[in-house]
Formats: C-alpha cells, structure tokens, sequence
C-alpha cells in the first residue's frame, strides 16, 4: 500500500514536470506584455487533434513569414513578435485563446481558424472587442464582417472554375456526392447552381454521414446514372475510403471533381496510386505549381522545414496572410485595427507570391487571385490543366448586395438565405 | 376455513410456482403462516427455499398462484411497497452497506419508517436490541460475520414489521454466535413479532421453531411441529443424515 | 424536509469548503479582466462535473449523457433567446433551457429506470443519446433546420447568442462571473447539506446496493428519476451559462467526447465527494488552460497522461485521497482517534 502512495506520489511528480516544462519551453511565447516596440501577431491554429494534418502547415507558414518579414526589417521598423497558441481541434480552446490573445496579450491581429466551426466561435469576441483577424483558410463563404478578412478560396474560386473546366471538357451530366453538414451542403448548393450555368444536368446528389466508409450502394446508384462528371465533396478519414472502392468498382473514365482533396490534406502522397487517378481538383496553391514564385518559396520553406510532407494550399493562404497584413500596416502607418481595416478596404493590399498575385476585395474582405485546375494522374503526379486569373469573390457584392466599406451586418450568409 | 382462521394467517401462499426458463423452481407450493408462529422452512440444497423467499418478498414475480398478506393479496404489489407494509428480511449474504458505518447502515434502513427527529433515538434502540451497543461506530467492513448479520436483523427491525423474514441467520457462525442469535430470535418472537425462517442447522432449528414446513425439488414435502418433523423417516432420508 | 442536527466537524474537506467559497468570492479582485471572465467560463465546466458527482458519485448512475443535456441547455436558451429578440427576456431564455434539460432527462431515466435498466446499460444507453443527438445537430445545415428565423446552423453552430441581461442591465464579465459563482456555490452547497439528510442516505443506499434498498422500502426506480431529472437540469445550466458566455454553441459541446472528458474528471477527483470533484476539473482547466496558451503541441498528450496516472494510482480519486491523507496525518499529529476507531463524535 505504501509502495503504491509512491508511486502515485512521483507520477504525479513526473506529470507536474512535464507540465512546467511544456509550459516554459517551446519558444513559441514570450511572456505578453504590452510592448509597442514590436508587433504582436497571434496565430491561432491546430497543431493537434483531428485538423493537425493541415494545421501544422499553416503555423509553418506563418512561421515563415513573420521569420523573412523580421529579417528584413520587420513591419514599420518594428519587429513582429509571434503568439501560438495550439487550439486542439476544439472550439472551447480556440474562445479561450481568441479571449486571452485579445484581452491579455492585446495583439495588433489574429492569424487563424481552420473549421468554420471554429472561426464562427471566435468572430463574436473578435467583433465585440473590435480586434482583427485574418481567416486564411478554404471556407464555404459568405462572412460579412468589419473584423474579418478571408484570403482563403471560397465557392466563387473553387467551384465555378472546377465545373465550368468539367463540363466544357467532359460532358453536362454531373453526380454530387458530399459530406453530410455545413460545408458538403452548402458546396454542393454550389455546384448544383454551377451545373446550371454551364448548361449541365444533375443527375443524382448523395449527402453522405461523417462516419461513414462503405460506399457500394452510392457507388451503385451513381454507376445507375451514368454521369459524365462525379463532383466529390468528401471530408475525413473514414469518408477517404471512398476512392479506393471507387477505383475498384467505379466508372472507369468518368473523372472525380474535387475542391478539398490534394491541395489540403495532400492525399496523393499519402495514399497508394492509383487511387486518386482522374481527380481533377480547382486549388489557390499547391506544391507542384511550377513558377519561379512557387518553386523559391518552396526552397525558403524547406530551408526552414526541411521535414514538411506537403505544403498545401492553406499553408500559402496563412503565409500570404501574414504579408497581406504586412502590406496593410505599411499603407496605414499605424496598427491601430481601425486604420488597418481602412487600409484593407481600399482595394489596393496586395501580395506578389507563391500563388501568384493577391489581392483584398474592399467591399467582401475577400481575396481576389488565381485559381489553378490540376489533374491527378495514375501515378499521383500532378498536371495543371487551366489558370483562371484574379477571380473575383464577387457574391457577396453583386448577389446579396453587401459592401463592407458603407455597412457591415456582421453575419454569415449562404445561397440559401 | 372458519373466519377465526383467517384473521390469525399472516402470510398466505396459494398454488404458487415459480419457472426460469424451463426449470421448475417452484411448484404449487401452500404456505400459511399464522400470526406469532416460528417457522422454520427447511429442505435440501437447491430445493426452493431462497426462491419462496424472494417470491414472498416481490423480489421475483410469481409464474402463478397468489400471495396474500394481511388478508390482501399483494401477488403484483412491488417490493418496495411490500417493504412498507410491514414486511421485512435479512438475506442470507447479508445486505449491510460495507462502506459505511454502523449507525449509517441503520440510518438507511430506519429512513423510510421514523421521522428526521426520532431518528436518532431509533438508531440507538436498535442497536441496543441486538446487543451491538459496546463496539462503538466502526465501519461495517470491520465488523465480525457474526456481528454484520446481527446488524442486519436490526436494520430489518427498523420498519418495526409484522412478520420478519431470516434467510439462513446461523449462518457461519461458531456456537457462541448461534446461540445468541437462537435467544434473539425467541425474544422477538416473544415480543409478538411472527417469524419465518430458513435453516439448515437443524439443531437451531429444534432450538427455536414450533413449526416446521419441508421443502423438495420445489414442492412441499411435509409439514408438521419440530417434534413431527424430526421424527419423520422420509424427511429424514431425503436430508440424508442432517437431521 | 427536516435536517438531522448538522455536526461541523473541523475535518480538512470543511475547511476547504469554506476557502474555496471566500476564494471564488474575492477572484475578481485579484485578476484581469480576462482571467475573470475565463474563470467563468471554467465554472460551467464544474457545474457541469457537480451534475455527474450527484448522480453518479451520490446515487450511482454512471451517465455519458450529461453533455447531452448541456447541449440542450445551450441551444434552446440561444434559439429562444435569438428567437425572443429581447434581452429583458434572456432570463426566461435561461429558465426554459433548463426546463428542457430536465424534462427530456426525466424522459429518458422514465423509460430507464422504470423498464428496470441499470449500471453498464444506463451508461450505453446514455452514450447512445448523446451520439444520436449530436449526430442529428451536425447535419443541420440546411436552411429547413430553422425554428422560426434561427438556424441551427448543423456543425457550425448557433452565433451570437446574447449574453444575459437583468431587466436593462448587461451581465458584463466580472457582473456573469459572480452570477455564475454564485449559481455554482448555490449548487455545491446544496449538495453537500444534501450529503448529511435523511434523502441524502437514500441516494447513499441506492448507490451501494440497489436491490437490497428496495427491501427497505425505498421506491428505487422513482427515486432514480428524480435524481437523473435534476443532475440533467444542472448540466442544462452549465450548458445555458456556457452559451451566454460564449455566445456561441455548437455540437461539438454536446457530443461523446464532451460527454466522457467530464466523467473522467469527476472520477479522478473523487466522484462521491462534491468538493473533490469541483476542485479537480477547476484545476484541470486551469492547467488546460495554461499548457494552451504556452503554446505547446503536447498539451494533449500531457493531459491524457495526467488523467491515466490519476485513474491509475489513486482510483478513488485523487483529491479525495488527499484530503484522507491531510486527516489521518492531522490526526496522528493532534493523538485523536476518530469516531471510527472507537473515540468520540466530534
């Protein structure tokens, strides 16, 4: 019995040390005071839990930047110190870290959020307190906010290029199948909308659980229909079985179109060829885009991450956040939000980088940039197949009649409102 | 049966039978226990005898047959409400609250039949009844066997019943212990409270009952007084050398 | 109902009663704005965990549900809320999300209870429940999810749920945090006078031997509806003052490992012992809290292994543990006896 208090009394030890170490070590913070010598950057991302995949890419990223922007000057003279905090895939986390960040640390802006869950978790406090945050990260649009700024690819990027590149080369005829909640519902809302202004015909839609990794009978009903064009909006591990069934039993020659696979979660490296073939996937970066831009930037990050399995589309979003941001601060003179967000709704922040040139949209907080079809080959190389350049993400502005500039409702909206 | 006779059976038992599944556990089995009687139910190992007892407790529901108690029959009443009306047991592994101590355990029992006020007093009438009152207030888990199933004859006490229900009450204890709980038994009985007990020991049995029901692969096998039933050969064979 | 005479014996779990209720009183004047307003945030939490402790660590029903009933909280009091479109109104937002954590609870622990299910299979039904429900809220996305103009927003979520008001008056950080202390404290207390009652021994009866509590006469099955209906009411305000705090509610509160993440600290704290309980998942979050902010990937798997070493070692639970062995080295110290070593009541 006493052997056994021992025990526990030094795993509790152990534990508690860990615990001190964790916290003093890692680098990543420096104690939060207000300092105006430097420029706080916090970033807000999960680098554990299930969005660790593509979370760690984009701390990377923002890892990079700030280190290239400090080298070479830092913001206004002033050197940018970086915040992280780890979010855990978990909403509750990130509304602890947005408060402590705002409040405690006082941070001149936010960069992070993966899920829209999570974005939508923080916006309130991020809007209540008039902070900033940049949202760099593949979304299902429709956030009109004053404290907001998305530079990551929505609907307006991804899915009318993907399906006017689709239809025009291999037939109208289009099967949906999509995950089951806010972001497979409303991308296939999307799509559908797309289908027909290209002249395409829904031929069969499927809203398929989270859990779910069996697809016989989906695979069944769409060899029924016959499509032209298989649109997959399939998110998470166990929804990734999909194209393995599917490369066994599908149909052979009718393509996959995608605008969350590769880019994100690089599943062309991770699963075994040729599962992946014909998946055509529209994207804002990926690694295999072969410019100048591109290809130094990739130098510079594995000069820094000499260990990174991919550097994907979210990644470059979260880097060219950062000099976004930058390039705002610059143009204000000061980091006080309010002249910032002037800055950023003048229409003239923009960043020449890996992806090409981006640029703020005044009036949505959106970005305006290229946007590149890549096709999967059987090997799991891929092929760019068509550039589509400055694609304006213009549905706030021209469908829902919003420019942030006069009034900001502070909502987010959908094709369904 | 004349009315005098009714008013004197306490606890009647009509044609009941138990099944498990297809196992006969009990069968047409009539019990009728007067007011004030010690009786004893004995039998062999696996005859029933448990089984009667969660039946007359509601703990298992009838198959068939009726119960009657007090004159009403209580065949589908639950066993809480049973509880209630003045019936009580101790079971034969003892149903104490281990954890706890001694005046909890009595606590619990008492909750239900005295008020928050007389509450303590009961708790200390009790104890002293069994005789448990020089031990202090240790938890139940040091208790002696012997002393855990004293408690729980008093934690049975506590609802003040009509009829008391000892499964096996000698059970493991050396013959000190036997024979205090033989004299509690009488005292009870004396104080008017009617008892219906199991045994297997039949020397604590002839010590304390007056009579005497034999139970058989479920079925009544003879009935009589103390004396009738250890003189009787055929219960004698089928215990084999207990008697 | 009428206490037995309250003997408050100087044992160390009082003492910390106490410093832990004047600590709670006087936080706000020692920390930030932001740390005010977090602790308030960390007190759902342990309302939340006081729930389990009644019905688990008090009567014995292991639950996986309680973030089920949280979750009904939240949502209804943000849909109702949103819906009433007047803050004077929130507190009616506050009272009908409890009602509807409590009246579903009830709903279920009847049909439980009184179909006569029990221990393992209360906790798989209970699990069944909360996956269900969260599975049906994450997949309502679609505009046909509305009740009235308030979308349920499926993985997303509800936004912007007003925080509470009195009347006019803005419950602001430091004006919330003492609405949920109080609330928490209100609670705590409650159940630790409940400990020493006549009905408190009823729940300790149906905790150790249910069967057994039958044959004493106490209608087990009613008794366990009852208690489920208010251990799911006190969830549903952790999960009401959860949505009020963060204006924002989302299944992912409410779903299985919500669910299990708050059983497991009630058990490494001490489950039969409210104050145990309270302390240990406010320290968990306090050390949660920290390890996130420090910005370390292993908060995670320092967290996990905390809570393994504790269930490990110290199954009863770690604070409860400490606080026998602050007594029993008190008492060797001071040469008393206790009442169970054959000394007097105190």
């Amino acid at each position: 019995m006493r052997w056994k208090k021992l025990m526990a009394a030094s795993a509790m030890l152990i534990a508690a040390a860990l615990t001190f170490t964790a916290c003093g070590s890692t680098g990543a913070n420096e104690s939060g005071s207000s300092d105006s010598d430097t420029i706080k950057i916090a970033v807000l991302e999960d680098t554990s839990g299930d969005n660790s995949l593509v979370g760690v890419q984009k701390y990377h990223g923002a890892q990079l930047a700030i280190e290239e922007i400090n080298e070479s000057g830092g913001i206004l003279g002033k050197q940018v110190e970086m915040i992280f905090s780890d979010c855990q895939s978990n909403n509750n986390v990130y509304q602890e870290m947005a408060n402590k960040v705002i409040l405690e640390d006082q941070v001149d802006v936010i960069m992070g959020c993966y899920t829209s869950a999570s974005r939508e978790a923080i916006r309130p406090i991020v809007e209540e307190n008039n902070a900033l945050l940049f949202y760099n990260n593949q979304y299902e649009g429709g956030v009109a906010s004053h404290n907001v700024f998305c530079t990551g690819a929505v609907p307006e990027h991804q899915i009318t290029t993907l399906m006017e590149g689709m239809i025009k080369e291999y037939g109208p005829k289009v099967y949906i199948i999509a995950a089951d909640y806010n972001f497979g519902q409303i991308s296939a809302m999307w799509v559908e909308q797309e289908i027909q202004n290209n002249g395409g015909e829904l031929v069969g839609e499927e809203f398929i659980p989270l859990e779910v990794s069996q697809f016989s009978s989906t695979i069944a009903n769409i060899q029924a229909a016959q499509p032209d064009v298989l649109v997959t909006l399939l998110v998470g591990t166990a929804q990734s079985s999909f194209y393995e069934q599917w490369g066994t039993s599908g149909i052979e020659g009718c393509p996959m179109a995608s605008t969350v696979n590769i880019a994100q979660g690089y599943e062309h490296l991770r699963f075994n060829p040729p599962a992946l073939e014909n998946m055509y996937v529209t994207a804002t970066y990926v690694e295999e885009l072969d410019t100048p831009a591109s290809n130094d930037f990739k130098d510079r990050w594995h000069a820094m991450f000499p260990d990174e399995p991919y550097i994907g589309m979210e990644a470059e979003a979260e880097y060219t956040g950062v000099y976004l941001y930058k390039a705002a601060v610059e143009k204000a003179g000061t980091t006080d939000v309010e002249a910032v967000i002037d800055a950023l709704e003048s229409g003239e922040i923009s960043f020449d980088g890996p992806a090409g040139t981006v640029t703020i949209d005044g009036a949505t907080h959106h970005a305006i940039r290229n946007v590149y079809l890549f096709k999967c080959n059987a090997d799991h190389s891929l092929t760019l197949e068509e550039t589509w350049e400055a694609v304006k993400p213009d549905w706030l502005s021209s469908v829902m009649g919003i420019d942030l500039r006069v009034e900001a409702p502070n909502e987010q909206y959908t094709p369904l409102d | 049966m004349s009315s005098e006779t009714n008013e004197k059976v306490l606890l009647e038992l009509i044609k009941v039978s138990k099944q498990f599944g297809g196992i006969q556990a009990v069968e047409d089995f009539d019990l009728k226990i007067q007011k004030g009687d010690l009786h004893c139910l004995i039998g062999p190992n696996g005859a029933g005898k448990t089984t009667v007892f969660k039946l007359i407790t509601g703990q298992y529901p009838v198959s068939s047959g009726r119960i009657k108690f007090k004159g009403k029959d209580i065949t589908s009443m639950s066993a809480s409400k049973r509880a209630r009306i003045g019936m009580s047991i101790k079971m034969q592994v003892p149903g104490v609250f281990e954890e706890l101590t001694l005046r909890e355990n009595i606590r619990i029992a008492a909750g239900n039949y005295t008020n928050a006020a007389d509450l303590d007093a009961e708790t200390e009438r009790l104890i002293k009844l069994v005789k448990l009152d020089t031990i202090g207030n240790p938890p139940v888990r040091n208790m002696s066997h012997g002393q855990q199933q004293w408690l729980e004859i008093a934690m049975a006490l506590s609802s003040n019943p009509e009829i008391l229900l000892l499964d096996e009450p000698a059970a493991g204890m050396g013959p000190e212990e036997t024979a205090f709980t033989a004299d509690l038994v009488n005292e009870l009985n004396a104080q008017g409270l009617t008892i219906l007990f199991i045994e297997h020991d039949m020397d604590f049995v002839k010590q304390i009952a007056r009579n005497v029901t034999v139970l058989h692969y479920g079925k009544k096998f003879a009935e009589g007084t103390v004396e009738e039933i250890s003189n009787n050969p055929a219960v004698k064979q089928i215990y084999l050398g207990n008697v | 109902m009428r206490k037995t005479k309250m003997q408050f014996s100087l044992g160390s779990e009082n003492i910390i009663t106490v410093l832990l209720l004047v600590a709670g009183a006087i936080l706000p004047f020692f920390l930030s704005t932001y740390r005010v307003s977090i602790f308030s945030y960390f007190f759902t939490s342990a309302i939340l965990g006081l729930s389990i402790s009644f019905i688990w660590g008090y009567t014995g029903i292991f639950s996986f549900g309680q973030a089920a009933f949280f979750g009904i909280g939240g949502y209804t009091y943000g849909i109702l809320s949103k819906l009433f479109d007047n803050n004077a109104l929130t507190p009616v937002a506050l009272v009908a999300g409890v009602a509807l954590a409590a009246a579903v609870a009830a709903i279920l622990a009847w049909f439980m209870f009184y179909g006569g299910i029990n221990d393992v299979f209360v906790g798989l039904i209970t699990m069944c429940f909360t996956i269900a429900l969260s599975t049906f809220l994450g997949q309502t996305a679609g505009s046909e999810w509305k009740i009235g103009d308030v979308s349920l927003g499926g993985f997303n979520g509800i936004t912007k749920i007003p925080t509470l008001y009195f009347g006019s008056y803005k419950c602001d950080k430091v004006t919330f945090y003492y609405v949920t202390f109080l609330i928490l404290a209100a609670i705590y207390i409650a159940l630790l006078l409940l400990k020493k009652t006549k009905a408190g021994y009823s729940l300790l009866a149906i905790r150790e031997n249910r069967t057994r509590s039958e044959l004493f006469g106490y209608n087990v099955p009613k008794i366990q509806v009852i208690v489920f209906t208010i251990g799911g009411a006190i969830a549903g305000i952790a999960g009401v003052l959860y949505a009020a705090w963060g204006n924002y509610i989302t299944p992912s509160n409410l779903d299985l490992s919500a669910s299990t993440l708050v059983v497991v600290l009630v058990a490494a704290g001490g489950r039969k012992n409210p104050t145990a309980a309270l302390i240990f998942t406010i320290a968990y979050s306090i050390i949660a809290n920290t390890l996130s902010s420090s910005g370390s990937q292993y908060a995670l798997v320092i967290l996990g292994l905390i809570l393994i070493l504790v269930i490990l070692f110290v199954p009863n639970g770690i604070i409860t543990a400490a606080f026998d062995g602050i007594d029993s080295a008190w008492r060797k110290f001071t040469g008393k006896k206790t009442e169970s070593e054959g000394g007097e009541t105190a």
